[in-house]
């Protein structure tokens, strides 16, 4: 049995959202899988990083995480990190209604600004307080249907937004809304880019990459080996 | 001397083996060691004493062992977390950078040859003065084997002095106790030796221990009273009992104590007990175990937090000390008795492996260290003292060149009472008028008033101090704010004059504000601003007790002051709002600008005002309005904190890394060019949060706030503080060659242990002090032109 060696590919990914939806809690969830009920607003913004791994490419992605502040007035700063990203979480609070309007206006202007194929995807957080929920899920599902169906309309290439939910507090749908993402990104790419280093030093060591590449689809394509 | 054959059943046999385990044996070197003794020794002394059943035997060397384990941990753990402490403190309050203090703890002697050091030890003790009258509140419980129906009775008082513990703790091997019998209850004494002056049988003392031991089970007998009359203090170590005591030679003096339930055990590592730690921003309310002088929870381990417990508890005094230490020790023997021997050992691995206490070679070198950090703390304290001289001295001066010019000036003030000249301070700043002024300008009119007298002195009239000493008091100002930040005694009035908040401080004002914030709910963009204030207020500080009073779970003092600060201010300027990071910037005025700082004594209580909410409010306003940087764009002046000014703190980021990184920091830019590094990411957060968001700590930030105060150009500073924040990591940076990690790095300043530790504020004030004279206002203007 062959089996593709282990390839490494790195994302730059931003969190936008309203303040307080707990932009900053989702990302020490999937980081350092712990809660904290009084953590710092963040200012400016934060960076952290973590790494998936996708089993079934054996491929690991790393993620360089830019955590925005959510405050109005720091909204001109965003376009400087979600500049040059790949994917970017808008996160809305499901017991604030207004906090889901202000990730649909994020979901607007990264349509505009964004760079082309950036991964975005909405999520719902705290559906531990579903008592609360203000949020109707259908209604989420919907509006991101119709979304993606303008997209596919206007001939643009993929970008659909992804839809999830969870809860930072009980760590529900975290890590997967991560996995999701890492899957939706264009590893392909990123494999090849310069930017990754042990990749480098695989090529250096004799890999043939692009074998690697079309081993790894044909696996996808027959999922056996 | 009672005869310790006693201890035998069979006194007549045993006399080789007692020789040998009391190491009188000539031909050893460490006699009483078990393993020197020779097989049919050692089946001689199982047949004797444990009816030749080996188990029991070696059951109780194991579980001394462990024991002895378990203690030594215990130590080494107190040890290391109060040295973490002491350290933290001289770098706290010294200024001390952490090279400093290596460099002076690199020149300790340790005397790795354990027989000298416990030679020395013993020495020391033997001799040591003891004070009779010491309270020997503790008993010895001692353990019986009933099979022998031995009743024996400790009966060596404890004489403890910090001293004699230091030296007996760093000692892992103890002396036989040497306690007199008193004949009449007791039919044996126990443990006799009163050859415990000779350095060889100091290792034979734990081994002593079994003797009197069973497998687990002890008796414990009530005791008389026993008045402290011998020489001896008694160490005892390990969950079973065990006792052993150092004594001088005239222990013929009967002792009798009760022997009875006493759990003790001396393992407190005594001598950091002596040292008493100060801590001068307490609060009136007592602070919790674990918090730092701020109110910040320390990240410590439980462990940890225990003995910082302790060494808090112990600046109550001596006597308490005394009682603080019995009730731990009973705490701890307590637990360790019901502990089962593997559990034990099991706990022993973890602790192993956490790897959070000192290796072994450098517990051994603590107590040398320590005196050596006794002495940095002394050097310190004579520092800090020189630096208040310093001040005090310019403040008699300045108050002297202010009567006079204002005098001649027929300026009226009120009467400076020159008498008291203790008070130079106090009555400085309790005339009507400004000394100081915003930024310290008034310094500035004074010199030019004095320098406009100076030729019109006549004959017999006072020299001014200027006279002799021409310095400016602007630039003296400046120069001891650059030094060591102002002293914590001046530090609440100066910033109330230095911010200008004097002038602009209405009274009544804030009251109606915050009055006002409270009912004006209807205006849309103030109750904005409070509903983001209100998203912020739990979320600032939450690890300092004095916002978040976990303890009682309920926000603390300082988050009432916080809200009550914000709402008046998003009511004082609506259009500027609230804007997060400010409330870090409270936050910090709030934790060190007095409504929390008091000072460690009374003479300093005098000098030191604590601000209310109402002058740190004025303080924040005159920082907002007239400190920070302004950013002009078509004739139209636009605070820092406006909306707008976002825009033009970017282009500041971009002429920082653009232009200054590769003037003043080539290597850096080039080795961040090649990693791609944008080094707005890292700097934007630092100026937008004015470097309190993950930046520098709070005790160098509030005196590089002192700073801020009297810069003449704020934005200068801001500038050179970020060039110098990354010069003093350049080695650092330039050894990592992964993006992220230098994002990590330079995102988490005052969060990292590493990296907090090596921030020291005069590092950096010298730094910054460079970059600052290379620097030119003009420039930056020009320059923001070119990239606006």
């Amino acid at each position: 049995m062959s089996e593709a060696a282990e390839r490494f590919a790195q994302f730059k990914l931003v969190l936008l959202g309203e303040s307080a939806v707990g932009k900053s809690s989702i990302v020490h969830r999937f980081v350092k899988n712990t809660f904290d009920n009084m953590r710092e607003s963040t200012i400016g913004a934060a960076f952290l990083t973590q790494s998936v791994h996708l089993a079934e490419s054996n491929t690991t992605v790393k993620f360089e995480i830019w955590d925005t502040a959510g405050q109005e007035r720091y909204k001109s700063l965003a376009p400087m990190y979600y500049r040059n990203a790949n994917a970017a979480l808008c996160v809305y609070d499901i017991t604030s209604r207004s906090s889901f309007s202000k990730a649909q206006d994020w979901i607007k202007e990264l349509k505009k600004q964004a760079p082309e194929g950036i991964v975005i995807c909405l999520v719902g957080n705290k559906v531990d307080l579903k008592d609360e929920r203000e949020v109707d899920e259908q209604e989420v599902a919907e509006y991101v249907e119709e979304l993606n169906q303008e997209q596919s309309s206007a001939g643009a290439p993929a970008g659909k937004v992804i839809l999830a939910e969870c809860s930072a507090k009980s760590g529900d749908g975290v890590l997967e809304t991560f996995n999701v993402i890492a899957r939706a990104l264009p590893v392909e790419d990123a494999v090849g880019g310069a930017r990754n280093r042990q990749l480098r030093n695989k090529r250096s060591s004799g890999v043939d990459l692009s074998r690697g590449r079309q081993q790894q689809q044909s696996q996808a394509a027959s999922s056996c080996c | 001397m009672p005869n310790p054959s006693s201890l035998f059943p069979d006194s007549s046999n045993s006399s080789e083996v007692q020789d040998i385990l009391f190491g009188r044996s000539s031909n050893r070197s460490l006699g009483g060691n078990l393993h020197d003794l020779s097989e049919a020794q050692i089946s001689k002394l199982i047949h004797l004493k444990f009816d030749n059943n080996p188990i029991t035997l070696i059951r109780q060397l194991s579980s001394d062992l462990t024991s002895k384990e378990r203690d030594l941990i215990l130590l080494r753990k107190e040890k290391f977390a109060r040295e973490q402490l002491l350290l933290k403190l001289l770098s706290e309050y010294g200024n001390l950078s952490s090279l400093e203090i290596d460099q002076k703890l690199n020149t300790l002697k340790i005397d790795n040859n354990a027989d000298n050091v416990l030679h020395d030890l013993i020495e020391s003790a033997m001799d040591e003065h003891l004070n009779p009258e010491s309270n020997p509140s503790i008993n010895n419980r001692m353990s019986i084997k009933p099979t022998e129906s031995y009743r024996l009775r400790s009966k060596s008082d404890q004489l403890r002095s910090p001293p004699e513990r230091t030296s007996q703790v760093t000692s892992p091997i103890e002396v036989l106790s040497n306690t007199s019998s008193n004949s009449t209850t007791h039919n044996h004494s126990h443990n006799n030796n009163s050859n415990n002056n000779n350095n060889n049988n100091r290792s034979s003392s734990w081994l002593g221990n079994w003797f009197n031991h069973n497998d687990g089970s002890n008796e414990n007998l009530p005791g008389t009273q026993g008045r402290p009359q011998s020489k001896s203090f008694s160490l005892q170590i390990g969950p079973f009992g065990s006792t052993s005591s150092l004594s001088s030679s005239n222990t013929g003096n009967g002792v009798n104590s009760g022997g009875g339930n006493g759990a003790e055990s001396s393992k407190v590592p005594v001598e950091l007990d002596s040292i008493k730690v100060r801590r001068p921003y307490e609060d009136r309310t007592p602070l919790s175990a674990g918090v730092d002088k701020f109110g910040f929870f320390n990240d410590m381990p439980k462990e940890a937090q225990k003995s910082n417990e302790l060494l808090s508890d112990e600046e109550e005094g001596e006597e308490e000390e005394e009682e603080e230490d019995d009730d731990y020790d009973a705490n701890t023997s307590g637990i360790s008795e019901s502990k089962p021997f593997i559990s034990t050992l099991v706990e022993t691995n973890d602790l192993e492996a956490n790897g959070t206490y000192l290796s072994t070679s450098k517990a051994k070198n603590t107590v040398t260290s320590l005196d050596t950090l006794k002495q940095l703390s002394r050097m310190h304290d004579e520092k800090s003292k020189q630096y208040e001289d310093e001040w005090e001295t310019f403040f008699k001066s300045l108050q002297r060149d202010y009567y006079y010019s204002s005098n001649k000036n027929k300026v009226k003030i009120e009467n400076i009472p020159e008498k008291d000249q203790n008070n130079t301070f106090n009555s400085l700043y309790s005339s009507a008028n400004e000394i100081f002024g915003l930024k310290g300008l008034n310094l500035i009119k004074l010199e030019k008033i004095i320098n406009k007298q100076q030729p019109h002195h006549h004959v017999g009239h006072v020299p001014l101090s200027s006279d002799i000493n021409s310095t400016s008091y602007f630039k003296k100002l400046h120069k001891l704010i650059q030094k060591m930040g102002i002293p914590p005694k001046y530090r609440s009035q100066l910033w109330f004059e230095l911010s200008g908040s004097k002038n602009l401080k209405v009274p009544g004002e804030f009251d109606r504000l915050y009055n006002l914030s409270i009912s004006s709910v209807n205006d849309p963009l103030i109750e904005s601003n409070i509903n983001q204030v209100n998203l912020d207020l739990h979320r600032t500080m939450p690890s300092n007790i004095y916002f978040n009073d976990v303890v009682n779970s309920q926000p603390g003092p300082n988050y009432y002051r916080l809200q009550k600060i914000l709402y008046a201010f998003v009511v004082y300027k609506p259009k500027i709002g609230y804007c997060q990071g400010m409330n870090k910037i409270i936050s910090n005025l709030l934790l060190g600008g007095g409504a929390t700082a008091a000072s460690n004594n009374e003479e300093d209580e005098k000098w030191s005002v604590n601000l209310t909410e109402e002058d740190i409010f004025w303080i924040f306003v005159g920082f907002i309005d007239e400190l920070l940087p302004t950013y002009s764009k078509d004739f139209k002046d636009y605070n820092f904190f406006d909306n707008k000014s976002l825009l033009y703190i970017g282009i500041d980021q971009k002429i920082l890394s653009d232009v200054y990184f590769p003037r003043f920091l080539p290597n850096l830019r080039k080795h961040f060019k090649t990693l791609n590094i944008q080094i707005e990411y890292i700097t934007l957060n630092w100026w937008v949060s004015i470097f309190t968001e993950n930046c520098l700590p709070i005790e160098i930030w509030i005196k590089f706030f002192d700073n801020f105060l009297v810069s003449l150009n704020v934005e200068i500073l801001f500038f050179s503080i970020s060039l110098s924040l990354f010069k003093n990591f350049e080695k650092l940076l330039l050894s990592i060659s992964n993006a992220d990690d230098i994002y990590l790095i330079m995102k988490n300043l005052n969060q990292n242990n590493s990296t907090k530790s090596n921030l020291k504020y005069s590092e950096l004030m010298q730094l910054s002090k460079s970059f600052e004279k290379k620097i030119d206002g003009q420039e930056i203007e020009s320059l923001r032109m070119m990239y606006g």
